[in-house]
């Protein structure tokens, strides 16, 4: 089975935690339990034609506590970029710690998630501000961790993206 | 010799014996797989990994962290960077173990006595403190992320509200009175900046004394100043009459530093001009000490993807410094896109932000790598490049101008797109961040006063107007006992045959330090006063003696006369009038009236029947700037007056604009209907003359003939004044 590692990167608190827990083992917590440094979960996803072995990399949302450390991204093969949807803050932030990625990782894929979408009453994001990432040519998805809405989701669309650019690449 | 005993100070024994009851997994790496661990297991260890083969350990392969971090540790004991004896590498913290047994771990790479060494130790005892402390601050910044959300949107509708009320006419001492115990401080101030509402919390909060209202140097004055440090273009913004929100750092009466954030939303009257300046203002220090760290995070703009504002101020801050000690040049450029929010509004927010970042891209590519460019916010920009030649500063300035030339396709539908670009140069204009900024902001909008796309550097002149406009009042004042004023005088040609010499007076102020300021900007100002009154006297009393004075030669000259629909209004205006024509002995029927439509907006009937009296006198009237306003033809014939001034905006277009060419041809056609002149101002090219005639408008005014000129500039050439119209 082919084996590929993913990382999510985002600022603090936007459910980074939580939506691998949903993932792999279908929990929530609504306790804010803050993470310090590197998480790693493995889960299979199966595809179409072939199942996937995710090693799952949970980065400590960095701040003035913990800088992104770039030697934990070599070897990813995609990410999640994650944003807490009631948090305008928290875009701003991955916008720039997606470039510093970017930098250290080139083209792989990833995917923009617009975390805790359940809390439609507090949202603050708007979808119009993401459309300008949407024209950049970024998938963007809505998931709550919560209710699990689009996390598995989330996950296949990533792994899929990761074997048709391993396939775009061979080409 | 000391090899030796080092070499059996490090035996196995050595080591067991110092690690006993220190719960560290010490390896030695016999291969780049195989670890061979030294003394005993720790348990945790174990329950973790098990050994490959003979007490071998494959730390990689059980461990997807290790495996990561081996890469740099391989790296590392192939040559530490660090040679001294203590250096190690750490991995970091990272957890292992499923969820009710993980541990935090951390790995650390070392040599000693030439052994590569890896050492894992379990950080579980003291984790759980510094667990809490970062979750603690985790939380605070949080909580405090979401007060500054709340506090801005409150802030916006509170200020949006008041505007609403003022716009609706309703008494300030209404407002007052419903904003009176609001949490916010709120500030209302008329143009001038002084005080008209202020509620207990503004007291509270910074310390005013209330009684003062309308007080010299006002609250918003000393803000402005404030917050110039960080945001340089902001009394440009707001006296032009935009909306401005943000953060400073702002030292009350008393001396002591508070952040505040604040609203500034100017209120336009119906001419467009600001009447008052709403302000809403909250101490935001806790907020922001607590949130300092995280600045770092946000240098990016969400939408181009350039630096913002933040990280814009810390990169020209130390170019500028660097520029300083190396003795380089620098030009700044801010770049500010032409009608930006008209595409936004009509196309959509998505379509201006495609927009923007087309630009940012071209922007971004008409310099070098090395040279700054930044997203400031809204549709401006700004370039820092050094300059090695004097000749690149206008290159640049070109490209960038240029980089707007080529369409943005939406849609498959084409949009072009200028900019207006100002440019302030290091250190000739400026020595800090704040003053260059500054300069090139309001460069910039010169560049768009002058009519937009195009690039003009800073002059100290372009400044002068802007930064002291809150001062103008007392120098205002001043200016009439000091002989301040001049007037000059622009001829108006007569397209017909015209036996005397027409002329305008128009007002011009020679500030001491500032220089030539406007009418435009000071005439609003003294509207705000008393001090239009005899400013308007002034202007009455020396252009009838000026016009009177070549009565003797047989000199016939009309001159015409702006008077403010403020001025208009007053009871005693015909007295005015009357006794300026007495003073001068000027004949009724060689002063003219200049009123723009304004004047009718308030009172009409009153500014009808004093117009009417005033015509009875012999005295003319025009009404100005006809069609940039409300006006409509329809109820132009119960005006009266007897000329109409075709507003300059149309005549620019002529003849190639098609609405402008109409508007003309039926202002004309009615206003001779009505038995009215028509002048036609701004008059520039022989193609809008040439118009102009055609469609047989009576008199042109503008550039393409004269200028205003000082009045001893004039009697040498009124003859060729009298027949420049037909001789054309
Ligand atoms: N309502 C809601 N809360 C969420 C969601 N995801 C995470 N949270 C909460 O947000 C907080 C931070 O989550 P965590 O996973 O620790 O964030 P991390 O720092 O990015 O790993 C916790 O209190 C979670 O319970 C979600 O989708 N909806
Ligand atoms: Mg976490």
């Amino acid at each position: 089975m082919i084996s590929k590692k993913i990382c999510l990167i985002g600022s603090f608190a936007v459910g980074k935690t939580s939506l691998v827990r949903r993932f792999v083992t279908d929990g929530f917590d609504e306790k804010y339990q803050t993470t310090i440094g590197v998480k790693i979960d493995k889960k299979e996803v199966a595809l179409a034609d072939q199942t996937l072995q995710f090693v799952i990399w949970d980065l400590e949302g960095p701040d003035e506590f913990a800088e992104l450390r770039t030697t934990y991204l070599r070897g990813a093969s995609g990410y999640f970029l994650v944003i807490d949807a009631t948090r305008p803050k928290t875009l701003e932030i991955a916008l720039s710690l997606n470039q510093k990625v970017r930098e250290t990782l080139n083209s792989v894929p990833f995917l923009l998630l617009i975390n805790k979408t359940d809390l439609e009453a507090e949202r603050r994001i708007s979808r119009e501000e993401l459309q300008p990432c949407i024209e950049a040519g970024w998938s963007v998805m809505e998931t709550s961790a919560k209710t699990g809405r689009n996390v598995e989701h989330a996950f296949e669309v990533l792994a899929q993206m990761l074997v048709d650019h391993a396939e775009a690449r061979s080409l | 010799m000391s090899g030796s005993i080092a070499e059996d100070s490090l035996s196995d024994g050595f080591f067991s014996d110092v690690l006993e009851g220190l719960d560290i997994a010490l390896f030695e790496r016999i291969c780049s797989s195989r670890f061979r661990p030294i003394g005993r297991l720790p348990l945790w260890f174990k329950s973790f990994y098990s050994p490959v083969e003979h007490q071998q350990y494959d730390l990689a392969m059980q461990s997807a962290f290790l495996e990561n971090f081996l890469i740099d540790a391989e790296a590392y004991w192939e040559s530490p960077s660090d040679k001294r004896s203590g250096s190690r590498l750490a991995s970091g913290v990272w957890s292992e173990g499923g969820e009710t047994v993980a541990r935090p771990l951390e790995a650390f790479a070392l040599v000693a006595a030439r052994r590569s060494l890896l050492a894992i130790v379990d950080l579980s005892s003291n984790f759980e403190d510094q667990r809490q402390v970062y979750q603690r601050a985790r939380e605070l910044a949080l909580g405090q992320e979401k007060l500054a959300l709340e506090l801005s949107q409150k802030q916006r509708e509170l200020q949006a509200a008041l505007e609403q009320r003022v716009l609706n006419q309703e008494s300030l001492e209404v407002i007052a009175n419903t904003v009176a115990g609001n949490a916010s401080a709120v500030l209302i101030c008329d143009a001038m900046g002084r005080m008209q509402v202020a509620n207990k919390a503004l007291v509270d909060i910074f310390h005013i004394e209330s009684g003062a209202s309308g007080q010299r140097r006002s609250v918003l004055e000393r803000w402005l100043q404030e917050a110039e440090g960080a945001y340089p273009e902001i009394k440009r913004v707001v006296t032009s009459g935009s909306y401005w929100e943000g953060e400073f750092e702002s030292q009350g009466i008393t001396g002591e530093k508070k952040w505040i954030r604040l609203n500034i939303g100017p209120v336009l009257d119906s001419e467009g001009t600001v009447s008052h300046y709403i302000c809403i203002a909250n101490d935001v220090t806790d907020v922001h000490y607590g949130n300092h760290g995280q600045e770092r995070f946000e240098d990016v703009d969400p939408v181009t993807q350039l630096p913002n504002r933040h990280s814009f101020w810390r990169k020209i801050t130390q170019l500028i410094e660097q520029a300083t000690t190396q003795h380089q040049q620098l030009a700044l450029y801010y770049v500010d896109l032409d009608h930006f929010k008209r595409v936004n509004d009509s196309l959509g927010h998505h379509a201006g932000d495609f927009l923007l970042n087309t630009f940012a891209a071209r922007i971004a590519h008409c310099v070098k790598r090395t040279d700054i460019v930044a997203h400031l916010g809204g549709d401006e920009f700004a370039v820092v490049a050094q300059v090695k030649q004097l000749g690149n500063i206008e290159t640049i300035a070109q490209r960038l101008l240029d980089s707007f030339i080529p369409p943005v396709t939406i849609d498959s539908t084409d949009f072009r797109l200028s900019a207006s670009i100002g440019v302030a140069l290091f250190p000739a204009d400026g020595l800090d961040a704040t003053t260059l900024m500054k300069h090139a902001d309001l460069a910039m909008f010169h560049a768009k006063e002058l009519g937009r796309n195009q690039c003009q550097f800073f002059k100290p002149a372009i400044g002068a107007r802007f930064l002291n406009r809150l001062n103008l009042e007392n120098d205002l004042e001043a200016a009439i006992q000091r002989g301040q004023f001049e007037l000059y005088y622009q001829p108006q040609i007569c397209l017909a045959e015209e036996t005397f010499v027409r002329l305008e007076a128009l007002i011009r102020w020679r500030h001491p330090e500032q220089g030539f300021i406007s009418p435009a900007i000071f005439i609003p100002l003294a509207e705000e006063s008393e001090l239009i009154h005899k400013i308007g006297l002034w202007v009455l009393n020396t252009a009838c003696a000026y016009a009177q004075q070549f009565a003797g030669q047989g000199i016939k000259v009309v001159v015409a006369v702006n008077v403010s629909a403020c001025q208009a209004r007053r009871k005693d205006f015909i007295d005015i009038v009357e006794q300026a024509l007495q003073d001068s002995g000027l004949p009724p029927e060689q002063l003219e009236i200049e009123i723009t439509e304004t004047s009718f907006l308030e009172q009409m009937d009153e500014v009808v029947t004093m117009l009417s009296k005033l015509r009875r006198m012999g005295i003319n009237v025009s009404l100005d700037d006809f069609g940039s306003g409300f006006s409509s033809l329809t109820y132009l014939k119960s005006l009266p007056v007897d000329n109409l001034k075709l507003d300059q905006t149309f005549v620019r277009e002529l003849p190639d604009h098609e609405e402008s060419r109409a508007i003309t041809a039926s202002v004309i056609r009615l206003a001779h209907d009505l038995k009215m002149n028509v002048i036609a101002e701004g008059v520039e090219t022989v193609e809008q003359l040439d118009y102009l005639r055609q469609q047989g408008c009576d008199y042109v005014q503008g550039y393409y003939f004269y200028r205003p000129l000082p009045g001893d500039e004039l009697p040498p050439i009124f003859d060729q004044i009298m027949e420049a119209g037909s001789i054309v």
